[in-house]
């Protein structure tokens, strides 16, 4: 008996001791979450090499004749209705969705976090000045919050990514505070404290790792919800300008002819469901893979 | 004569209770009222009571992780509440502490050599990775487990080797003094007994003073040289654990002790069973803290504060029963 056990430590220690070894380990043997991988990673390839890929230029090669043509031959994806080609529009519409869906979060994440972790930790009156300015900002509509930010910077993508990002950071901010809140009485920190470690080190070592569920699981459900946002902006004027090709715009625009031509919104629809679909998947594995708790 | 390695004069903690529309200062919650003691090189005291009679913040306030209201602490000459905080940095690494719940005490998401680790991080940030490992290793071993566990995480062990861990954490700096707060209490009881023989072979060999904080009676005697008994923020009585055992002279030892069950079959005792409950430390009782529940309650009890003084042979009571 005894002797099994110390082969089994054996053999664990050959594996790997490096903590990121054995999470891409734990990863690579998590089913969907390599699928949600493939997803992003097929995604990422696209918007990388559209240009190579598209058989059409998604702006240019306009022709009113053939407008609102259902799929065909010619036209994977069918035609919208200033007769470009919808296929090559959803290839090029994956840069800006992906890229406004990925920046936004970071920029709510760096936010969210930084306010987050200085008001649970420091609590009194930091805690008091954040959570109240957090609180105004929720008495605001996100959407229109994100419409006055973006006419104050002024209208163009990276406005989009910073509106987009900067409404969420009250919610992200709660949520890490919440979770310091509990951690920081928790008597791991109190050793950390009592071996001399500074409060930096104990935010950054001790309390932030264990909060990285909830955040990576509010992160990859976010970013849909910035890509749609993205959508919305861009209908506004506010985002990227038409004719430049965005899945939301897409479909913004799409909505009108949804009864004649409704491809118009199911491929760019598609597109998104898909983008989420990974970015859930990968994220609620990366979650799992991430805590050395879970069973190899 | 023995070394004084800590001294306690006087020490307050109160924790204040805030509360109406502005957040005001209500009140205070007197945790630790006015405790004085000493501990001497080399040997184990033993602090008792039952629970929030606080025994775990004097431990914490001594440390300095819980600030304290007033009252002087001096750690080998050197009045620590003076200390600077790169000071008082410097000055950890010769005062550690022992958690109670192993569950909690170990980052779930840090393998053990980075938990024990952390101390050196800390502390010698130029030593090798290598020489890191080699100690941390070493220091396992020294706590009976074994040196591979190091790459393990805290959630693949039992409470008794998590606790270990923690021990190990304690010692790695080599400290003059640990503070042991309830150490067993979250044990099952097969286990307790191989921890705290652990603990008395580490004082043995580095001579190490402990703080031993605890509501088992029958635990602090088998650990304790010296041993205080707590009660509402207040030392009542401080001595010898022999004499403390066997002669106790205050009301409120005399009833804890004879709640230690006799392993006899059949054994009986004469049981002092105290009415009522422990008072709120929020407002506590006027004079003597004690009188509200002891059978022994004189009017001046009521109305002053008995002096904790020595009744011979360093023996302290605060009980009025001793200037008769």
């Amino acid at each position: 008996m005894e002797s099994t056990k110390e082969i089994m430590v054996e053999e664990k220690v050959k594996k790997s001791n490096n903590p990121w070894v054995i999470a891409m380990g734990r990863l690579r043997r998590d089913k969907s979450a390599m699928h949600g991988l493939y997803i992003i990673v097929f995604l990422t390839f696209i918007a990388v090499f559209a240009s190579f890929l598209s058989p059409y230029h998604p702006i240019n090669d306009f022709n009113l004749d053939r407008a609102f043509e259902g799929p065909s031959y010619q036209h994977w994806f069918g035609t919208d209705w200033m007769g470009r080609d919808v296929l090559s529009r959803v290839l090029y519409g994956s840069r800006i969705s992906l890229t406004v869906g990925l920046a936004s979060r970071l920029v709510t994440l760096s936010i969210g976090i930084t306010l987050g972790a200085i008001a649970g930790y420091f609590r009194g009156i930091p805690d008091m000045i954040i959570m109240r300015i957090a609180e105004i900002m929720d008495a605001f509509p996100n959407f229109l919050f994100a419409i006055a930010i973006s006419i104050a910077i002024g209208p163009g993508l990276y406005t989009v990514f910073f509106a987009l990002g900067f409404v969420g950071w009250s919610g992200m901010c709660r949520l890490i505070r919440g979770q310091v809140l509990a951690l920081r009485e928790m008597e791991f920190v109190e050793a950390a404290r009592s071996l001399g470690a500074s409060d930096t080190r104990i935010i950054f070592k001790e309390i932030l790792p264990n909060c990285m569920a909830p955040v990576i699981i509010s992160t990859t459900m976010g970013i849909s919800s910035a890509i749609m946002s993205e959508a919305a902006l861009s209908f506004l004027g506010l985002g990227a300008q038409p004719p430049t090709p965005t899945w939301g715009s897409m479909m913004n625009f799409g909505r009108q002819y949804i009864y004649n031509a409704p491809h118009l919104v199911i491929f760019p629809g598609i597109a998104i469901a898909l983008t989420v679909y990974g970015f859930n998947l990968f994220g609620d594995g990366l979650r799992d893979a991430l805590d050395p708790r879970m069973k190899d | 004569m023995k070394q004084t390695l800590l001294k306690v004069t006087d020490l307050k903690t109160y924790f204040p209770v805030t509360g109406g529309i502005f957040g005001g200062v209500k009140a205070h919650v007197k945790a630790v009222d006015g405790v004085s003691f000493e501990v001497y090189q080399g040997e184990t005291l033993g602090l008792v009571g039952e629970s929030g009679c606080g025994k775990s913040t004097t431990g914490r306030t001594v440390l300095r992780l819980i600030e304290p209201t007033a009252g002087n602490i001096t750690f080998e000459d050197q009045d620590i509440l003076k200390l600077k905080k790169s000071e008082m940095v410097k000055l950890r690494k010769e005062m550690q502490m022992i958690f109670q719940d192993p569950y909690s005490s170990l980052n779930p998401r840090k393998m053990i050599k980075e938990i024990i680790g952390q101390a050196y991080e800390i502390h010698a940030p130029s030593m090798n990775k290598k020489e890191r490992e080699e100690k941390i290793a070493g220091l396992l071993k020294e706590v009976g487990l074994n040196p591979d566990y190091l790459v393990r995480y805290p959630h693949e062990f039992s409470g008794g080797q998590r606790q270990r861990i923690g021990i190990a954490r304690a010692i790695a700096l080599n400290p003059k003094l640990i503070i042991a707060d309830e150490p067993v209490s979250a044990l099952d009881v097969s286990i307790q007994s191989q921890v705290l023989n652990l603990m008395n072979e580490l004082q043995q060999k580095y001579g190490l003073t402990y703080i031993f904080i605890a509501h088992n009676l029958s635990v602090v005697r088998h650990l304790s040289d010296r041993v205080g008994v707590m009660y509402l923020g207040k030392i009542v009585e401080l001595t010898d654990s022999d004499s403390l055992y066997k002669k106790p002279l205050h009301p409120y030892t005399q009833a804890l002790l004879s709640a230690i069950p006799i392993p006899v079959v059949g054994g009986k005792k004469a049981h002092v069973i105290l009415e009522g409950d422990v008072p709120s430390p929020l407002n506590p009782p006027t004079g003597c803290r004690f009188h509200t529940r002891c059978r022994y309650c004189m009017n001046i009890c009521k109305e002053a504060e008995p002096e904790f003084k020595d009744i011979g042979n360093n023996h302290f009571v605060a009980c009025h029963l001793m200037d008769k």
